[in-house]
């Protein structure tokens, strides 16, 4: 099972966290210092693999993000970082992976967007959802 | 009920779906969105999220974004304050990017369980979120939240389903877990697959927080695998694996899915390109890979279920395409699936191969993947991985510390009377440019391997040297201990240990305190040979020492402010045993001893003034004190023996695992005491607990063949049911039982993690009998749910002398049980004894240990037996 999972940029900031396990704030905090220092400080060309304490740490870097899953723009990430969560969600629950065919979890996203926007009259929508 | 079943077609919404939560449509609606417009009026709109993460980008310096940040998080509070429902969800999206950058966030708890509760599924669904990043199991708000995720499980909406179940699956704490179990089996049986996946995994969820709720998701669970739905199907048999882990009655009941895992998996490689779940030419390797686990547990030492898989494993052994990575990852687990189960001994040629080639693949993390293969399957084939030496030896030389770490433990693994030379010589060079976190674990290894197959004496001392002058400060208590008492023993090599522990002292060596401690003591034992010996045949010898040149470096030693006190400790003995080696006055060694009587340390001063009486009142006792000591016998005979049976030599080793299987038909004729302790044991079947009296016999010792008979047992057949550590009068003290221990633990467990531990359970009584009680204290281990510790106490409460304790333990062969050395064996009046167990519980049954206890009270010899099968659920997770 996953423990969790981080994604943060090549500058160190943290831009999504999905805990499986349950810690204490002060605990998670330090622990995502410890692996991004750790991680950035790695060449590129060593392995994906880190053994850090007592977890198997697997990462990868696309582009600035050091991620497991192809995004296409940090931006995207940062603007719409609850999108991301809601992703991740339809692909992962409780730390086991739940679907394996990237078209159903995009449909079950686009599905619920719509639901949403269903619900806030034409118009009222920039305004009064998220914005 | 759901107005559609078929979750591919989502995108066409219900129309009563509509009339639901369209406001043109619904005069509540209407009159809600004239409130909040209302309420717009009155208020001003707060600030749109993507407005805020632009604001906070813009800052331009840590102070800057601080203050963007603490105003936003006051406005929201004020918000907060004001029960303010149309913003709420806005507000709390804000409040999740502020709590990822960092800042405390935990007073939007209560306002998320509130976004849950409203039937809008923008809250709900961002609420969700909140609850998901803010909330963990610790939380006492955990009874509100559960309420929320009842009615939501009961929705008539699929989305809001899954996000009820998505969140529990994220953060059910036990309580959660047995509320809820119920909702949870009813949804897996729905007849939505986009519900059916979501709920399996929550079950998974359950489980493993609660492992009694199992049972009721049983009927469910089966059915999960006749579904044609890749996500149904994943998860399926994610929540199989997790529940064959669980209990072994469910891993047997479970052993007759196997063709249906095997149609499964050969439909995926033939079914030919299928876009949906195709990742780079394969057909959803997620899946495969789940598939291949599950095949391994329900493989696993057992005939029929390995024969019925064996087709399928050879099939995607050979057709898995390896130009992509994903392919690797299948072969990977394919080969551990045949390592692990019976398989043909064809097809374990097959997956060797196949590991060999990654570990020539220039890609870093098919290589790390490799090395971690080839350390799992040493033991199974250890000449298939001898060939790849070469390899694995140029890998401790790799720049990534991951591969290093695995390419030294495999080196290890690898090293037999054969190579030792070479690979030790590898090693030193390894250990000399070693990161520090390596230094330890090295160095220790390297004793270790060199007492075991050290082809002569001088070459055993000279890696040990080599070893300390490496390793410096890093060099474990357990290395100083050895190497003392491989010197005392071998008096043939007694000159040249001196004189090259002479040089290596002239050299600085504060970054080097071991070393000074074993050099120190050997000039005090034998510093007389260094002076005035038999010169050694070693070019470097010193020439022409004086006593004044010792004695001044033994002052630079006692004044040094970088040497520990141990240090000195040593030191100040080793000098006061030179004033009876020395010919000449002694003078001025009493003088040093002298000025250590008023040091500010207490151990100093202590030693100071005791050693300068041996000078004054006592000195004509001062010689025969501190004579040369008699050569130290080995002092672990049944560590030796333990060694010699686990990991022999790679031919020795070949032959008996030849042996194995003959094991298990020679007749019980010279079973032990243990073993039939453990016969009587109705959880372990008595047909298969195996002697190893055939193999082990000629290695062990006399004086407790039982024993050790159990012991051999335990790398040949992975059934050995017992591990026990002999406990016989500790050796004298420089014997570390440390030592002993690790050698064992290194053998048990290949990667030796320091084990982070949580105080579990209080503590329990196993025994209570004329005056001696023992009682076990659990703790379980963060980083192994399998593994229990069990701090074993005796206490001795008469008023009598109990003298020979000795407690042994035996467990049903589904677990492993590793004793350390005990703190003692005599227990005078209302002392006590303690002893470390640790149970490893792979199968996850329930514990059940019997006991027994032996020891000489005032009345005699007395021998008890007990049995314990009290232990508190947490040891059975």
């Amino acid at each position: 099972m996953m423990q969790f999972m981080l994604l943060f940029s090549r500058q160190g900031k943290l831009r999504l966290q999905k805990w499986y396990v349950a810690h204490p704030d002060k605990l998670k905090k330090k622990i995502t210092r410890e692996l991004i220092t750790t991680i950035l400080a790695r060449k590129p060309k060593m392995s994906s693999f880190l053994e850090w304490k007592d977890v198997k740490v697997v990462y990868k870097r696309y582009a600035s993000l050091y991620f497991c899953c192809a995004i296409v723009c940090e931006l995207d990430i940062i603007f719409n970082f609850e999108k991301a969560y809601f992703i991740l969600d339809e692909l992962l629950v409780g730390g086991e992976i739940q679907e394996t065919s990237k078209k159903n979890v995009l449909k079950a996203i686009a599905a619920q967007d719509l639901l949403q926007e269903e619900e806030t009259p034409q118009g009222f929508f920039e305004d009064h959802g998220l914005g | 009920m759901w107005s559609y079943t078929d979750s591919n077609d989502i995108s066409v919404l219900p129309p009563e779906f509509n009339r639901r939560f369209n406001p043109a449509f619904n005069m509540a609606s209407i009159k809600q969105a004239i409130n909040e417009a209302v309420e717009r009026v009155r208020m001003p709109a707060p600030t749109r999220l993507r407005d805020l993460i632009r604001q906070i980008r813009a800052a331009r310096t840590a102070a800057e974004e601080r203050t963007v940040v603490n105003k936003e998080c006051a406005y929201i509070r004020s918000t907060f304050r004001e029960e303010d429902s149309v913003w709420r969800c806005r507000n709390i999206a804000k409040l999740l990017y502020i709590h990822m950058l960092g800042y405390p966030a935990h007073f939007g708890q209560l306002e998320c369980l509130k976004l849950i509760a409203s039937p809008r599924f923008t809250d709900k669904r961002i609420g969700y979120l909140g609850a998901m990043l803010l909330l963990d199991e610790r939380q006492d708000v955990h009874l509100l939240i559960t309420n929320c995720l009842k009615n939501d499980l009961n929705s008539t909406t699929q989305f809001v389903i899954g996000l009820a179940l998505c969140t529990l699956g994220a953060i059910a704490s036990p309580e959660m877990a047995r509320d809820l179990a119920a909702e949870v089996e009813r949804l897996m049986k729905s007849p939505n697959a986009y519900i059916r996946k979501k709920a399996a995994l929550c079950a998974f969820r359950i489980i493993r927080r609660v492992p009694e709720l199992m049972e009721m998701f049983l009927p469910a669970t089966r059915s999960l695998l006749t579904e044609k739905n890749h996500g149904v199907l994943i998860t399926g048999v994610t929540l199989i694996t997790e529940m064959c882990e669980n209990s072994v009655d469910t891993l047997n009941h479970f052993k007759k899915i196997v063709p249906n895992l095997v149609r499964i998996l050969k439909n995926l490689i033939l079914a030919g390109y299928s876009p949906e779940h195709d990742v780079s030419g394969v057909s959803d390797p997620f899946l495969q890979v789940k598939i291949l686990r599950l095949l391994r547990i329900l493989g696993r030492n057992d005939v029929d279920a390995s024969e019925a898989m064996n087709d399928i494993l050879a099939q995607v052994a050979t057709n898995t395409e390896t130009s992509k990575n994903v392919g690797n990852t299948i072969l990977y687990e394919t080969v551990l699936s045949i390592m692990d189960i019976k398989s043909e001994s064809g097809l374990r040629v097959l997956a060797v191969n196949i590991l060999g080639r990654f570990l020539l693949n220039n890609d870093k993390n098919i290589r790390y993947v490799a090395l971690n293969t080839l350390l799992k399957t040493v033991y199974v084939d250890t000449n298939a991985v001898q060939r790849h030496r070469t390899t694995i030896l140029d890998c401790l030389k790799d720049p990534d510390v991951s591969i290093r770490r695995r390419a030294m433990e495999l080196s290890f693994a690898l090293t037999n009377s054969n190579n030792i030379r070479a690979m030790i010589k590898e090693l030193l060079l390894f250990l000399e440019r070693a990161d520090p976190e390596f230094k330890a674990q090295c160095s220790s290894n390297i004793v270790m391997s060199a007492e075991r197959f050290a082809p002569n004496k001088r070459w055993h001392l000279e890696t040990l040297f080599k070893v300390l002058v490496a390793a410096g400060n890093y060099v474990r208590d357990d290395v100083v201990a050895c190497t003392i008492q491989l010197i005392s023993e071998t008096q043939s090599q007694q000159v040249y240990a001196v004189s090259a522990l002479w040089r290596a002292l002239e050299e600085d060596t504060y970054d080097k305190q071991p070393l000074t401690q074993v050099a120190t003591w050997c000039i005090g034992e034998y510093g007389d040979l260094m002076l005035y010996g038999p010169h050694p045949d070693d070019a470097n010898a010193p020439v022409n020492l004086t006593e004044e040149e010792v004695i001044d470096v033994y002052h630079k030693l006692l004044w040094s402010q970088q040497n520990s006190v141990v240090t000195k400790q040593y030191a100040l003995l080793s000098l006061t045993k030179l004033s009876t080696r020395f010919q000449r006055g002694n003078e001025k060694i009493r003088q040093i001893i002298d000025t250590f009587g008023s040091n500010l340390n207490i151990e100093l001063q202590q030693r100071g003034i005791e050693f300068s009486q041996l000078f004054r009142k006592y000195d004509h006792l001062r010689p025969a004190l501190l004579e040369r000591m008699p050569p130290m016998e080995t002092a672990k005979p049944q560590a030796n023996g333990i060694i010699g049976v686990v990991n022999g030599d790679s031919e020795v080793e070949e032959e008996k695992t030849l042996n194995v299987e003959p094991i298990n038909t020679v007749p019980q004729s010279d079973s032990s005491a243990l073993l039939d302790l453990l016969g009587g044991t109705d959880l372990s079947s008595p047909t298969t607990v195996p002697t190893v009296i055939s193999t082990t016999a000629p290695i062990s010792t006399s004086n407790n063949n039982d024993l050790l008979d159990l012991l051999g047992g335990l790398d040949l057949t992975a059934t050995a049911p017992v591990l026990t550590i002999p406990q016989q009068q500790s050796p004298p003290q420089l014997f570390s039982p440390d030592n002993s221990n690790f050698l064992v633990d290194g053998l048990l467990n290949s990667s030796s993690t320091p084990i982070s531990t949580v105080p579990d359970s209080p503590s329990m009584t196993v025994f209570d009998k004329q005056g001696l009680k023992i009682t076990f204290k659990l703790q379980r281990t963060l980083d192994n749910p399998d593994l229990l510790v069990i701090n074993m106490a005796a206490l001795n409460s008469s008023s009598s002398q109990i003298n020979d304790f000795l407690f042994q333990a035996a467990v049903p062969k589904t677990f492993q049980l590793h004793m350390l050395s005990p703190s003692g064996t005599s227990l005078p009046p209302f002392g006590q004894v303690t002893q470390i167990l640790k149970v490893n519980n792979i199968n996850k049954a329930a514990l059940r240990m019997r006991l027994r206890i032996s020891y000489t009270g005032v009345s005699g010899p007395i021998l008890e037996q007990a049995e314990v099968n009290n232990f508190p659920t947490i040891t059975v997770q």
